[in-house]
């Protein structure tokens, strides 16, 4: 597993955090019931605080997607992969009305819009 | 609280030598003084070797390192009181060493053997004298009263005769009732009053050097 | 749970500086970064600590216990690394690490020997040979070759390379992998602190300003630049340590998505470093 932090990101670092891991289990990478790193390890690895990765992980809990089991470890919880990708379908489609919504304010027309996005899908690339 | 006395002795590293060296000065230049010339020995060599533990601490600032450690003040003091008789005991090897050398050269410089009484003699006059400097180095740090105690050094060393001179001079009733009082003693009766009186002297010192040392900030 | 150092309302008055109210608590398991510009109180307070100076009132327990009462017990489980050595200079780094072994209950030869291979100690070279670096990692040898629960620092790393600063954070980083140990570190060089810190505690002129997480501070607080106007019409409130040059001001806001609401629109927020901080709250601008 491969987590990057930013340290000049506005993002927040356990956010980082808890994107990167929720995306890995959601692409499989991180397969259920595989062991995480400790609190610890994983803040002296990164060079952050343990307080950080602390709240990562309270949160990824929380939300169901790794559960941490005091003596044993950190583990990545059972997923319903349909449910996880339909939530995450959800947050792109919440963005998109945000975009056309803007796009109508401005007075900018479906064709340019389509241009605008397409032209962004290929940039990451 | 002994690491504290080998830890001042390790730091003076040539101790041991300048000792010999010491004695050798003394003997030679105290030829005068008879046998009082090992008491005046130890006296020196004592005080030259206390001052230079305690030198040594302020110089490198030791006092805080060692107050930051698992250490009771107490025991720091302690250790310096103790020193005052591993010095002499360092002092006393050293002096029969030499004279024990010099004794088999065919040499004019006279010798006199170490007894119990000169021993004795060297605690009394050591202990009255550091039970009154010690204080004064604790409360105030070893540089600060370096003057002070440098000049009380040598008062006691070249006074103490004069002193001794005055007071058998002196004719006022306590002198004649301590007088009449000591002549009915015997010697070794004297000299071991003088002992407890002096290592007295020295719990008080301690006493009051551990009050001031716990006040002490660094 | 206790904490593993807990300072309460303590006091110290000098001449001509005071240390007032100090009020400050670290858990086990954590780091904090004790911050401030010199002449804060810093040192002070470690010496508060350490029992090296006298309080003129509050409380300072250590395990829960306070510092003067149990004094040797609980410096014998402490471990310390001072701004200096205060060694003995004319002796070797081996004889210097007996005399203190000795006072230290659980010391422990292994663990030195261990330290003293990883940091390249040369044993046997005398105290004054050895650079500044070195004398630190001696310290830090033995500050962790007795079993230790809590480390102090006082200012560990002024005078040395960034090098040697960063193998310390990496030793301390390991440390922490013990959720029962702690660490409290006194710096003014706080990119030391920047990552490895769970908790920041900011004091100047003999006050406590802030004692958070770091995470908090990193989150809410925030470095804003912005055309002079903003504060002609809307005042100085809110903002540290305000600068004005020709084309504008800069400032420090403690909550930085309130001031995001307010004038995102035409001003820039950044995320401050622990130095920025120190900087704005120190200098002599308008505090909130």
């Amino acid at each position: 597993m491969d987590i990057v932090i930013s340290n000049s990101s506005e993002k927040p670092i356990y956010e980082q955090i808890t994107t990167q891991i929720k995306d890995a289990i959601i692409k499989g990478v991180l397969k259920e019931a595989e062991i995480l790193p400790s609190i610890r390890s994983l803040a002296k690895e990164l060079k952050i605080s343990v307080i950080t990765t602390k709240r990562a992980y309270d949160e990824l809990e929380r939300e169901g997607f790794i559960s941490i089991v005091p003596g044993k470890g950190t583990f990545v919880a059972a997923q319903n992969k349909d449910l996880l990708r339909e939530s995450r379908i959800r947050i792109v489609e919440e963005k998109l009305i945000e975009a056309v919504e803007a796009a109508k304010s401005i007075g900018l027309s479906f064709d340019e819009l389509l241009e605008m996005l397409k032209l962004l899908f290929e940039e990451d690339d | 609280m002994l690491n504290l006395v080998i830890k001042d002795i390790l730091v003076q590293k040539k101790i041991f030598i300048a000792s010999i060296l010491y004695i050798i000065f003394f003997v030679i230049a105290f030829q005068s003084l008879g046998m009082g010339m090992y008491t005046a020995a130890i006296v020196a060599i004592v005080y030259l070797m206390v001052s230079g533990g305690f030198a040594y601490d302020d110089k490198s600032k030791s006092d805080i390192m060692l107050n930051s450690l698992p250490i009771k003040r107490e025991n720091i003091v302690m250790s310096k009181y103790i020193s005052l008789f591993v010095y002499i005991a360092i002092g006393t090897i050293a002096y029969i060493v030499v004279t024990f050398v010099i004794s088999l050269l065919n040499t004019p410089i006279k010798t006199y053997p170490v007894t119990i009484e000169l021993i004795v003699s060297a605690v009394i006059a050591v202990s009255l004298m550091h039970s009154i400097s010690f204080p004064l180095i604790f409360k105030l740090g070893y540089v600060k009263s370096k003057a002070f105690n440098m000049i009380f050094f040598l008062s006691f060393f070249f006074g103490a005769p004069l002193l001794i001179d005055f007071v058998s001079k002196a004719n006022s009733e306590v002198t004649t009732a301590v007088w009449t009082f000591l002549k009915n003693q015997s010697d070794v009766a004297i000299v071991f009053e003088l002992l407890v009186l002096s290592l007295v002297f020295l719990s008080i010192s301690y006493g009051i050097s551990v009050r001031l040392y716990k006040k002490r900030e660094f | 749970m206790t904490a593993i150092l807990e300072i309460k309302n303590l006091r110290k008055e000098y001449k001509d500086f005071s240390l007032k109210d100090i009020n400050l608590t670290l858990e086990k398991g954590f780091i904090m970064g004790f911050i401030g510009p010199n002449g804060a109180g810093k040192s002070t307070t470690i010496k508060l600590i350490l029992n090296l100076v006298n309080k003129d009132g509050g409380e300072i327990n250590i395990f829960g216990k306070d510092n003067i009462a149990f004094e040797k017990e609980v410096k014998n489980r402490i471990g310390f690394v001072l701004d200096e050595g205060y060694y003995y200079e004319e002796i070797t780094v081996r004889e210097m690490k007996s005399i203190i072994a000795h006072f230290y209950d659980r010391w422990d030869e292994g663990a030195f020997k261990k330290y003293a291979k990883d940091f390249g100690l040369p044993i046997e070279k005398k105290i004054r040979e050895l650079s500044k670096g070195m004398k630190m990692k001696f310290s830090l040898a033995i500050a962790l070759s007795h079993d230790a629960e809590l480390l102090i620092m006082d200012e560990p790393t002024s005078g040395l390379d960034p090098v040697v600063r960063s193998e310390l954070l990496d030793i301390l980083s390991d440390l922490m992998q013990d959720e029962n140990k702690g660490v409290f570190f006194s710096t003014h060089i706080t990119s030391d602190l920047d990552k490895i810190a769970d908790y920041i505690t900011f004091i100047n002129n003999g006050e406590i300003i802030f004692s958070t997480t770091k995470d908090d501070i990193m989150d809410n607080f925030g470095v804003v630049k912005g055309p002079k106007e903003l504060i002609r019409n809307n005042g100085s409130n809110g903002f540290i340590g305000i600068r004005e040059n020709q084309y504008g001001f800069e400032a420090l806001v403690q909550n930085k998505e309130e001031f995001r609401k307010l004038y995102g629109d035409i001003a820039v927020i950044e995320k401050p470093t622990l130095e920025d901080i120190m900087v704005y709250y120190t200098r002599r601008g308008i505090y909130a």
